[in-house]
């Protein structure tokens, strides 16, 4: 599933990143890679953006990022 | 021998804070990502011989954004002796994959293993010397908020000069390299942070509430104006006593030394009376800052920006803008500094254009002053500047969006949310005092120049010394020429005119002006509508010059400075025109013709700059020019409509 389905405290695991190769080096250098374990925090008013624990620290990702991220529900 | 050691860590990671501590000086922390902009040099408060250099943070070695390419810059052309890697030991794990890339440059490198104090309180005791033997690094503990090991973290860096471990880190996989960490910090410390999190997880529910957290965030910034303009009021009253007591003083005293009139009106009328006017906003200007310092210091900063991203983007730009933003309704300098780390160009530099139509300190204190003057000093008045602020910021946010300037597609949007702190009080109070010093400063140079040059033109014209004539002055001509400008806005007077063009120089002299040139202020406007259209034209008009100055530093373009000027002047000039023709309006005793008129070349106004600033679509991709204008990405890109 898309990491953008989960819902607020739901954990998953990152699968794939289908996203440009900028993005993804930045994602990768805050931790955020393949295997890391995440959990939904919550959300903006809006719905987006999103808010997730990884590694210990928050860090809010844009829907526009979090559907094109797969991810496996846990 | 001289020693050259650098602070690298991740953003908001307490850099600034350990090198205020080791420098003794004061540079700005803030509990959010991105204080720091560009690198900041000091001293060894007690060996003057090792210089210090603070950088902006950073996560990685690659550069995205203008202020993390200061460290690569740094690293690159100055090599230091010694990096002091500053680690938040709250958050090792990621912390850590700076350190393993650090270590394969092959300098001496010491780690500090920040907030010590929060680990504690936490009843985490983090193992150093696997650490240590991870990296090949000496790790000290530090508390930089506490001031703790300090001395002894800057003796270990002094005698360390040994390379790390190599390991060649920056050759594996992400997936690869942060596995190999998290067993490393999982090995320094077991467990968790339980307490701290806790705090910030119960703060964020209500914080970021789906429901709540914007009516949260416009009434705390509604209190932080509500606030500065009551309780700083009451003390400007007693200032603006003690110089009026201070100036009849003065007067008295010079004229029993029979000093002549002009050189008494000079000290009594400008210079005492400008400087006076200008100190007496100081009690606002303080509580604001302290109120702003208070939010930055929390880590409420980074949640405005989350929680408003998504109604930012409607308008262009992104919840990287609201730091600026916020930091604006203080001071546009420190708003303009704070666009360096927005990686996307046209979202910076659109922020830059829309970060000065907030109401800084100084425009606060006009809007202060103008609410007692003519509104029975309801704050609610100059409350309502500051959405009058963003409401056009919006609106020519969303007209910007769509010129080709500005059309950008956005990116990758990554934003921390900090663990939150009580605010130090040492820093704000630190804050306090340096806004005291700049503001002395400011009352002594611009202030006090403006002052006598001012008096000068009032009171000397063609014909030499007027003698309190001000029809013969140079002042008088100057204004009389400018004000045919402004009689679309409703203020259509000479004095209103020099006021307005004194905002330039710093926007306390607005009022400045007012009071020493027009005996009485109320005369200068028409309605009520035509005064907030005064008000809306000193928020909205290009900024100070010290705010041009730094717009231009952040802009690196001659051209787009112009552009920025012309467009700020530009909505100014529309806003209050729109307040004004309402007024006429609404008042009993309109003028019907002036009404068809004023419609009229709004309308057409409107219309002219629509089709300019639409012209050539959005230009973001080929849909545009194929497609006749019309865009069928609707969700990525700008609809042409």
């Amino acid at each position: 599933m898309m990491m953008n389905e989960l819902k607020k405290y739901e954990s998953a695991v990152v699968k794939k990143i289908v996203l440009g190769a900028k993005i993804k080096k930045r994602l990768y250098d805050i931790g955020f890679t393949e295997g890391v374990k995440i959990t939904v925090a919550g959300f903006a008013p809006a719905g987006d953006p999103m808010r997730i624990k990884i590694r210990d620290f928050y860090l809010a990702l844009r829907l526009s990022e979090t559907e094109k991220i797969e991810v496996e529900k846990q | 021998m001289n020693q050259n050691i650098a602070l690298i860590g991740n953003p908001n990671s307490g850099k600034t804070s350990l090198f205020n501590l080791l420098t003794g000086t004061y540079q700005k922390v803030g509990n959010w990502s991105g204080v720091t902009v560009e690198k900041k040099e000091g001293f060894y408060r007690r060996d003057r011989r090792i210089k210090i250099t603070d950088l902006p943070g950073l996560y990685s070695l690659d550069a995205y954004s203008k202020d993390e390419k200061a460290v690569t810059d740094y690293l690159k052309n100055s090599s230091p002796d010694v990096i002091i890697n500053v680690v938040d030991g709250t958050n090792l794990e990621r912390s850590l994959n700076l350190t393993a890339l650090l270590s394969d440059l092959k300098i001496p490198v010491v780690i500090a293993l920040n907030m010590a104090d929060e680990l504690k309180k936490n009843g985490i005791k983090p193992d150093l010397r696997r650490l240590t033997n991870a990296f090949g690094m000496p790790v000290v503990s530090i508390s930089a908020l506490k001031g703790e090991n300090i001395d002894n973290l800057m003796r270990v860096a002094s005698e360390h000069k040994t390379k790390p471990l190599y390991k060649n880190w920056s050759a594996m996989s992400p997936a690869e390299r942060f596995k190999k960490l998290s067993v490393i910090a999982g090995e320094v410390s077991e467990k968790k942070l339980t307490r701290s999190e806790g705090i910030t997880q119960k703060l964020d529910s209500v914080i970021t509430h789906r429901i709540w957290g914007i009516p949260l965030f416009i009434a705390v910034m509604a209190a932080v104006y509500f606030i500065s303009l009551k309780l700083g009021g009451f003390f400007s009253g007693v200032i603006e006593t003690l110089f009026d007591n201070f100036s009849e003083l003065v007067k008295s005293g010079f004229t029993e030394r029979g000093i002549p009139e002009w050189f008494t009106m000079l000290i009594t009328g400008a210079v005492i009376k400008g400087i006076g006017t200008v100190i007496s906003f100081l009690p606002q200007i303080l509580v604001l800052f302290l109120m702003l310092t208070l939010l930055e210091e929390s880590g409420y900063m980074a949640r405005v920006a989350f929680i408003l991203d998504r109604f930012f983007r409607t308008f262009g730009l992104g919840g990287k803008s609201c730091i600026p933003m916020v930091l604006s309704c203080g001071c546009t300098v420190t708003g303009l500094m704070s666009t360096r780390t927005i990686e996307n160009r046209s979202e910076r530099e659109m922020t830059i254009f829309l970060s000065p139509f907030m109401p800084c300190g100084a425009k606060m204190a006009v809007f202060g002053w103008f609410s007692y003057k003519f509104f029975g000093g309801s704050a609610l008045i100059a409350v309502s500047m500051y959405f009058l602020g963003i409401i056009v910021a919006a609106v020519f946010g969303k007209l910007l969006k769509k010129t080709k300037d500005f059309s950008e597609g956005e990116e990758c949007f990554l934003l921390e949310m900090p663990t939150f702190r009580l605010p130090s009080l040492k820093n704000v109070f630190y804050v306090l005092l340096l806004k005291i010093k700049e503001f002395s400063v400011k009352a002594g140079t611009v202030i006090f120049a403006v002052s006598v040059l001012l008096w000068l033109l009032m009171n000397f014209g063609l014909n030499g010394y007027t003698s309190g004539r001000a029809e013969q002055s140079f002042l008088f001509y100057i204004g009389s020429v400018l004000k045919y400008l402004f009689v679309p806005l409703g203020f259509g007077n000479w004095e209103a005119a020099v006021a307005v063009l004194s905002g330039f120089m710093a926007k306390e002299a607005v009022i400045e002006t007012l009071e020493v040139i027009s005996a009485d202020a109320g005369s200068l406007f028409n309605n009520a509508f035509s005064v907030y259209a005064f008000m809306s034209f000193v928020l909205l008009s290009p900024p100070c010059v010290a705010s041009i100055v730094q717009a231009k530093k952040e802009l690196k373009s001659g051209k787009k400075l112009f552009k920025m000027i012309v467009f700020q002047t530009f909505a100014a000039y529309i806003t209050a025109f729109i307040i004004n023709t309402l007024g006429l309006i609404l008042n009993s005793d309109f003028n019907l013709i002036f009404i068809v008129f004023s419609v009229i070349i709004i309308t057409i106004a409107i219309i002219f700059c629509l089709k300019k600033i639409f012209k050539g679509g959005c230009g973001s991709c080929a849909d545009c020019s194929a497609g006749g204008g019309k865009c069928r990405k609707s969700r990525k890109h700008n609809t042409i409509t």
